[in-house]
């Protein structure tokens, strides 16, 4: 028996794998730690669960061992919740339920049909770590983004070492069997999909320090989270994007994305040294003459290097005195200069210019609560943009000397833990009279009104927790006591609060290298992404842009709105983002710097000159 | 002249012969003018917006409920949707027709009263080409006289003695002053240009209602007090329900009285006062005005006996059981640095500042010429009337309960 709530949420499992990441210090879904596959992580159990409720799957010994290992701890509710305000445990329950029911009932467990190629790569790496099992396989067929068809692979494989993988590419060019490799199990943009072997480097998770040459070896397995924080406990710093997302992965495929790019580069400035396993199964590095060379960049579909099995990623120094900041504005113009200024002046280890959809997303639990502080944020504040600075107290201390309105941490850490209060109808009668010629943010960024701001919204972790569930209240009130969760540097370092940017509806990123110092190019690339959005009646904001090499470029991010479930959105957004696509063309093919995303595929490698200035 | 003296004067001998176009209805002033009409025998003509909601009868509709205006009075009202700030005033063309035909006299009372600069677009859509409209229509119909609201802040930026004449002026405090100076300049020029008898009125601040207190437009005196009232409410709940940790910090204390200290300091110019007249007042000497001025004339609607901020902090100390509230010197107040109460109460008043230590002392002979003869004076504002005002305000939180 299949419960519809349960199916409900399965279908809306953004597959932004933060439950595989112990990211809220609650410990990880005990069976996903053990078994590495996806499935056994609270996404793939989601995907299972959606896989029985359409009928798609049957029940065998792999989904009754997935449906067996779950402990119902609770978990993922938190982490879910968290990110998307989803309640996972009610597809937990309901799997295990109906596993039970079905062999209580005397359902037989459907044998799975026996596959050469998975018995050769079972004796190569062990008999546990490849499988072509539906309940696991599954789990790798799909995503959320609506541009491709789901594909349902042959088998999925775990390698634990460089030698496995070779073993892997060895047995698949044998038996002539296609093969993608997944990061972390997940992909969000629809690419990493095939009919063939799936290889997940969920179990490469090496960590060495090399701390006297500034870099850390990194297996393809390790998160961006994980590597942060192993970096952290050395006072160090790496640069990486998403948490959830595998640093090798990230490297090789697109580049690395992040608000440190105007500090650390991209590209090739991220590491020192990579490893992969070419199409033969042979081995090279990229400080091997012989090797094939990644540095290039060209405006093209370019094929898979090989496999990227490891990096030597750079390791940054970090001081004691840093502190993030926000600096808000009212025009994308003036937010644009600033940035761009910024960059120029070297002011700053962390730049960006974020949008008052990502503001009031990122800091607000809940999709009500976001809703409310965007329109307080944008409508009553005036900040439709904010440029969002980590840096120590120099940097601090030069950008308050530029005469600018900073939202300093407290006051930020003030604004978040009183955002349920925000709405209160006497407060915003306050503001909204307090309108005259000076911008109503410039006044509350006086670091004199932070104590009356303090004591009007009633900011404290008690306070915040008032816009969860009941049940959640005392987690959240307890997970926002601590400090780091207020802290504008370390969620910048982390971005465990970026996911929920696609809670209330899944996302599709429209990412372009632009020439920052064409300010006027950037803002009507934005103007017509919005205008086509608008046209099929699409939610769409403006992303965020990071200053790249001393803001002479920088990395555009426009965000597109779907409800991946619903075929009508679907067929919309395949229609806008071509023309989006046919936006980038056009400016790319007349005016230098501008860059569209989907070239940079597969050439992550490269040095971030050739890409920029070419 | 369109009309000569005596047959203005015989027109005007029944009032229910008239029929008196009145623009901004649904505004404070507009509307207590519109209802005082119909109730004095006029026919009344109005022509309001419509909006998102509400057609423009349905909006009118409302502010008569709150004005408990006898149904009777009705038959003498009619309404018709259109836009000041368009051309032929965005009205149909049965309706333009109809009003070109049938207005005798008209009141002009729409007008944006935004101070900030940001809005100067707007405010100059209305105040200046929205009274170019009227005026045109005004032109093209039989009308013989233009009442003109304005404000007797058309002084700007001048010192001490303020005529009832039109002045050179070339600096002002805000946006409005400036429009509502030009505007004065327009029609002035415009009614001679076309033998339109003209009266100029100049209000100086309109507060609610002396003898109910009844008011729904909540800004000017009333912006402050709600301040300072959200300002105490939220640290007695600090001091009663969070043992007054953040109330500490800002050095607000509860007596054993329960009086709350708030540290505020309020600055106030040695000559400055604050020139408020009620709504009541307004109404009445307007209207006395309009019928028994038949020549033209500018006119202040205003008080010979302006309080002084001192005044105000007084009533809203005693009324509210506040302490701590003072009104310094610029010397006393650079003293120390502002606190987050100095800083956020600076910035609501901060549009208000010219209001509150206007230096004006406005001349009001013309008006007080007609006054006298109907016995209308201004009421100063005591405290009972300040009280009266205020509890009215909190009763309907600040408009929020009224329609």
């Amino acid at each position: 028996m299949i419960s519809e709530e349960a199916k409900k949420i399965a279908n809306q499992c953004r597959h932004y794998a933060m439950c595989k990441i112990d990211y809220l210090g609650t410990g990880l879904c005990v069976a996903g730690k053990e078994n590495h596959y996806v499935s056994y992580y609270p996404q793939g159990r989601m995907d299972i669960y959606k896989a029985l409720a359409n009928n798609t799957i049957p029940v065998t010994k792999g989904l009754v061992d997935i449906a067996h290992s779950c402990t119902l701890c609770g978990i993922c509710d938190k982490q879910c919740h968290f990110i998307t305000e989803l309640r996972p445990m009610k597809v937990m329950h309901e799997l295990k339920k109906y596993v039970d029911n079905y062999l209580e009932k005397g359902g037989a467990i459907v044998e799975v049909p026996s596959d050469p190629v998975v018995v050769e790569l079972q004796k190569a790496i062990g008999e546990k770590w490849a499988t072509n099992d539906p309940a696991i396989t599954v789990t790798y067929s799909d995503d959320p983004c609506p541009l491709s068809p789901a594909q349902l692979p042959r088998a999925v494989v775990l390698p634990s070492s460089q030698s496995e993988v070779q073993k892997i590419v060895k047995i698949a060019n044998k038996y002539n069997v296609p093969y993608v490799v997944r990061g972390n199990g997940m992909s969000v943009i629809g690419v990493v999909y095939t009919t063939g072997l799936v290889i997940d480097t969920n179990r490469m998770k090496s960590i060495e320090f090399d701390l006297d040459n500034w870099c850390v070896h990194v297996g393809a397995g390790v998160s961006a989270f994980d590597l942060q924080k192993e970096a952290n406990k050395h006072g160090l710093r790496v640069n990486v994007s998403e948490p959830s997302a595998l640093v090798c992965a990230n490297i090789m495929c697109s580049g690395i994305f992040s608000l440190f790019n105007s500090a650390y580069g991209t590209g090739a400035d991220t590491y020192v040294n990579a490893e992969f396993v070419d199409d033969k199964g042979e081995v090279f590095n990229l400080n091997q003459i012989s090797a094939p060379n990644l540095s290039s960049y060209t405006k093209a579909d370019v094929k898979l290097p090989g496999i990227c099995t490891s990096a030597s990623v750079k390791l940054h120094p970090m001081t004691d005195d840093e502190e993030g900041i926000l600096i808000p504005f009212s025009t994308l113009n003036e937010a644009l200069l600033f940035t761009r200024e910024l960059s120029a002046r070297r002011i700053g280890i962390a730049v960006g210019l974020i949008g008052g959809e990502y503001l009031s997303t990122f800091i607000s639990p809940t999709k009500e609560l976001a809703l409310n502080a965007k329109k307080i944020l944008t409508e009553t504040l005036g900040i439709q943009f904010a440029v969002a600075v980590v840096g120590d107290k120099y940097d601090v201390e030069s950008i308050r000397s530029m005469g600018k309105s900073v939202i300093s941490n407290r006051l930020f850490r003030s604004l978040i833990l009183g955002l349920p209060n925000i709405i209160d109808d006497e407060w915003l009668d306050i503001l909204n009279n307090l309108k005259g010629n000076q911008k109503l943010y410039e006044i509350l960024c006086k670091e004199e009104m932070i104590p009356l701001i303090e004591v009007a919204l009633n900011s404290s972790p008690e306070t915040l927790a008032k816009a969860v569930p009941n049940d959640l209240k005392e987690f959240y009130a307890n997970l926002y006591s601590r400090p780091e969760m207020t802290d504008i540097a370390w969620l910048n370092m982390f971005r465990i609060v970026s996911a929920r940017m696609g809670r209330e509806k899944h996302f599709v990123p429209l990412i372009v290298y632009v020439p920052l110092d064409k300010p006027d190019v950037i803002q009507k690339m934005n103007e017509e992404f919005k205008n086509i959005a608008d046209k099929y009646d699409i939610k769409n904001d403006f992303g965020t842009i990071v200053p790249l090499d001393l803001g002479k470029r920088a990395i555009f991010e426009y965000d597109y709105y779907i409800d991946h479930t619903d075929k009508k959105e679907i067929e919309k957004i395949q229609k806008a983002v071509m023309e989006a696509g046919a936006v980038i063309e056009k400016y790319s093919s007349t005016t230098k710097g501008v860059k569209w995303i989907r070239y940079t595929l597969n050439q992550g490698c490269c040095r971030k000159e050739n890409l920029l200035y070419t | 002249m369109r009309l000569s003296t005596k047959e203005i004067l015989e027109k005007r001998s029944n009032r229910t012969s008239i029929n008196i176009l009145v623009t901004g209805a649904t505004g404070f002033i507009g509307s207590h003018i519109c209802v005082k009409l119909l109730e004095s025998g006029y026919n009344v003509f109005l022509i309001i917006r419509k909006n998102r909601e509400q057609t423009a009868f349905e909006r009118f509709k409302a502010i008569t409920d709150w004005f408990e205006l006898d149904p009777i009075l009705f038959s003498k009202l009619k309404v018709f949707e259109g836009e000041l700030e368009e051309p032929s005033l965005n009205l149909n063309s049965a309706d333009h027709d109809f009003l070109l035909k049938n207005v005798d006299e008209i009141v002009h009372c729409a007008a944006s009263t935004c101070f900030t600069e940001q809005k100067r677009e707007e405010t100059e859509k209305v105040n200046i080409f929205g009274l170019g409209n009227i005026l045109e229509f005004a032109k093209q119909s039989r009308c013989y006289y233009f009442h003109h609201m304005s404000t007797a802040f058309v002084a700007g930026k001048t010192e001490g003695v303020f005529k009832e004449a039109i002045v050179d002026v070339d600096n002002f405090n805000n946006i409005y002053e400036e429009t509502k100076y030009l505007g004065e300049r327009a029609v002035s020029d415009f009614c001679r240009r076309n033998g339109i008898g003209l009266n100029i009125y100049r209000p100086s601040i309109v507060y609610g209602n002396s003898e109910t207190g009844k008011n729904f437009r909540f800004n000017a005196l009333y912006f402050p007090v709600k301040t300072i009232l959200f300002l105490k409410n939220l640290y007695k709940k600090d001091i009663e329900k969070n043992k007054g940790a953040n109330a500490q910090k800002m050095g607000v204390t509860k007596s054993s009285e329960g009086m709350i200290f708030l540290p505020i300091r309020i600055v106030q110019s040695k000559n400055g006062h604050m020139n408020m007249i009620p709504i009541n007042y307004c109404v009445d000497a307007f209207c006395a005005i309009m019928e028994d001025s038949v020549n033209g004339g500018i006119f202040h609607l205003v008080t010979r006996d302006p309080e002084k901020l001192e005044t105000i902090i007084e009533y809203i100390k005693r009324m509210f059981n506040i302490e701590g509230i003072r009104a310094v010197d610029v010397d006393e107040l650079n003293k120390s640095p502002k606190n987050a109460l100095e800083i956020l109460f600076d910035t609501y008043i901060d549009l208000y500042k010219p209001y509150i230590k206007d230096p004006h002392i406005f001349v009001d002979d013309n008006a007080k010429e007609i006054l006298s003869r109907h016995h209308i004076q201004c009421p100063p504002l005591t405290y009972e009337i300040f009280e009266k005002c205020m509890n009215y305000a909190i009763d309907v939180n600040w408009g929020k309960k009224l329609f």
